[in-house]
């Protein structure tokens, strides 16, 4: 296996284990904030409903911007070997990011603010005396500020892009596809970072316009918003920007499999149209968070089903079949970080049904405010993109850090993947029984699921516990010198 | 080379500065913001060409990076993209002298001196800066409920926020191109040549 990692100072990999170590706090912390909404809706604890939108507004809001942070860590280490990347816009990146949370945290925890990760206009002005204009200006304004130190880090990864590769067409590999320019374009990592620069840009825009709208109106409510504006800026900004976590997690996919194998894994033509296709299909779809919006044009909506069925598929099964292929008969030796690879991408596959069910519209009608939706973006996630992010923290302890996984490591990794199937299992459930989602209190009927999925969550929180231990006792060691190979069963 | 960009700026501020043109643009909101505003900035950059390399030779001393002269230029922009500064212009006719004199010297030629400087990423961050407050600005105009400049009506700066949308779309647009084509488009032009 290649282990070089001579291209990253220590500085670099210091910030890379940093963001990493505060990725994995921040879910661990996220995930017991889930696991107390599952118990109060379970009716086995009692919390007070205000407490409830605000532990939901942080579980939203949190899990996506952190695990957006441990993504984009793991794309600028990859992307890394083949451009000029900036470590110091990679630190301003993670110093906003920290800023940005700080105030989001402050806005929930001092001042109450609980309007969903969503901010969907007018709550933030209109909290019916929940919250205050402090509040929704702190959440708003550290959103922002999270926003700005994104797209500081995407900025750099364009011009870095552009500089080596001439162009985003031509790191997109189109001479290959529309002229005469070999067989392969530009490694897959490098058109992987290409597709999320553009789309997260995009996104940024977006995100910043309807951020700065909402902050105008908050501080003087006669300046009003199209509702209908307000609500297309707000998901054309948050459905890309969380889909874009699993595109740079796959990087991680792209790089360490084929370490593993001893196989390359080349970005040929049908690869390259998969990347292109969903580079355009992931900003074009966002109208299917909005099919239940009647007012929305038509067309709009039938581009949010037709490319909903149709984005799932490109990069995912180019993506599958090629990890499938490159693993077959490899004799690739299985560890934590080719578990988690494998692991993320059945979650990705599997997690993909739920959503394109859902994406129909005549399903849509009856399911999409059940709680079938979190079934499908725990599954997403949770197995997906988490997954990818926890494997490539096992990879660097690995590489860089010579430990070596352990019995407990194995027991972590299957107690994660099976309580983590039957938790979103139960959210699915819980969609068929009708159980709304963003609701505090459910009918008694609903409550069973409840109690199962916090049984569930609650396994889930101890294997997470254990990989975050075992992650943080490598970071907290980078730049010392490492020890030529840990193996005892709670070393490390 | 120099004295056509020199007798181009000044031609188009004189052009600009000339009563039935003044009269014409300023009477309503589009002219005012989206060409005389503009087109002041423009003629200052073609100033700045002529001027650059010639009057101030060295100015690695006040402008590292680039970045103090974009400061500048951004911070005089934002000042005339107020509304309340319109009007100040349109009925005191010092602020329209200093809007004639300001536009071209501490926006156009600044920029001139600043652009090659910048970073990428600044370049980038300035792009989509103004790409979302564009349309943030677009749509204050569109649908602010009372009138922000007192000289002009509700149904104009309606009109300039439309024109601001498409300006949004278009300046976008641009970027997406840049980004896509932009460099390997231009170095095969220059290699042609």
């Amino acid at each position: 296996m290649n282990r070089d990692l001579g291209y990253l100072g220590v500085r670099e990999k210091s910030c890379i284990a940093t963001m990493l170590a505060t990725s994995g706090i921040f879910i661990l912390f996220m995930m017991i904030f889930g696991l107390l909404m599952l118990l109060s809706q379970g009716n086995v604890i009692s919390i007070d409903d205000k407490f409830f939108y605000e532990i939901m507004t942080l579980h939203g809001t949190g899990l996506i911007g952190i695990s957006a942070l441990a993504g984009s860590a793991v794309m600028w280490f990859f992307l890394k070997q083949y451009v000029r990347l900036s470590a110091g816009i990679l630190m301003t990146h993670f110093v906003f990011f920290m800023i940005g949370v700080s105030m989001v945290l402050l806005s929930v925890v001092k001042y109450h603010f609980a309007g969903g990760w969503t901010f969907l206009y007018p709550l933030p002005a209109k909290s019916v005396g929940v919250w205050g204009t402090t509040g929704a200006a702190f959440y708003l304004g550290g959103m922002l500020l999270i926003g700005v130190g994104f797209l500081l880090l995407y900025l750099d990864v364009a011009r870095a892009i552009m500089a080596r590769y001439g162009g985003l067409g031509k790191a997109l590999g189109w001479p290959q596809l529309f002229g005469n320019k070999g067989e392969y374009g530009p490694p897959p990592t490098v058109v992987a970072s290409t597709m999320v620069t553009i789309v997260n840009v995009t996104a940024i825009i977006a995100g910043a316009a309807i951020l700065v709208m909402s902050m105008i109106n908050v501080y003087q409510p006669s300046f009003t918003i199209d509702p209908l504006l307000a609500k297309n800026l707000t998901f054309a900004f948050g459905h890309i920007f969380a889909n874009s976590i699993i595109y740079m997690g796959v990087i991680a996919v792209y790089e360490i499999l084929p370490r593993y194998t001893n196989r390359p894994w080349k970005s040929n033509k049908v690869f390259l149209i998969a990347w292109n296709m969903s580079t355009l299909f992931t900003i074009i779809i966002y109208p299917h968070h909005l099919l239940m919006d009647f007012v929305m044009p038509k067309w709009m909506l039938v581009i949010g089903q037709v490319v909903s069925h149709a984005n799932g598929l490109p990069v995912l099964v180019v993506t599958a079949y090629g990890a499938l292929m490159i693993i077959y008969r490899s004799g690739i030796r299985w560890d934590m970080a080719s578990g988690m690879m494998i692991l993320a991408m059945f979650g990705w596959v599997a997690g993909v049904i739920p959503a394109i069910i859902d994406a129909t519209i005549v399903v849509n009608y009856i399911m999409h405010n059940t709680q079938w939706v979190p079934g499908h973006f725990h599954m997403y996630m949770g197995l997906g993109a988490v997954a990818m992010l926890f494997g490539f923290m096992y990879y660097l302890r690995k590489i860089d850090g010579n430990r070596v996984d352990n019995l407990f490591d194995r027991i972590s990794f299957w107690i994660y993947t099976v309580f983590f199937l039957g938790l979103c299992a139960t959210f699915l459930f819980k969609g068929k029984i009708s159980a709304p989602r963003r609701w505090s209190q459910h009918l008694p009927e609903w409550t069973a699921p409840n109690v199962w999925g916090a049984i569930f969550s609650l396994f889930v929180i101890l294997a997470v516990f254990y990989f975050v231990y075992r992650f943080l006792h490598y970071a907290l060691s980078v730049g010392v010198k490492q020890p030529k190979k840990i193996s005892s069963k709670f070393d490390a | 080379m120099k004295a056509k960009w020199f007798i181009l700026g000044l031609g188009m501020i004189t052009f600009l500065a000339l009563p039935p043109i003044v009269s014409i643009l300023e009477s309503n909101m589009v002219g005012h913001m989206l060409v005389q505003i503009p087109g002041l900035i423009l003629g200052g950059i073609f100033l700045g060409y002529a001027i650059k390399g010639k009057w101030i030779k060295s100015e690695s001393g006040f402008n590292e990076g680039g970045i103090p002269s974009i400061l500048l230029a951004v911070i005089l922009l934002s000042f005339w993209a107020l509304p309340r500064s319109l009007d100040m212009a349109l009925t005191n006719s010092l602020m329209e002298i200093a809007k004639f004199i300001s536009l071209p010297l501490f926006v156009g030629i600044p920029t001139v001196y600043s652009w090659p400087k910048l970073h990428g990423i600044v370049k980038g961050f300035l792009w989509a800066n103004l790409t979302s407050m564009l349309g943030i600005m677009s749509w204050l105009y569109m649908n602010s409920p009372v009138r922000l400049c007192n000289n002009y009506l509700l149904n104009e700066q309606q009109i300039l926020g439309k024109a601001m949308l498409i300006l949004t779309v278009l300046n976008f647009m641009i970027g997406v191109y840049i980004a896509f084509m932009g460099r390997s488009v231009y170095d095969e032009y220059r290699s042609e040549r």
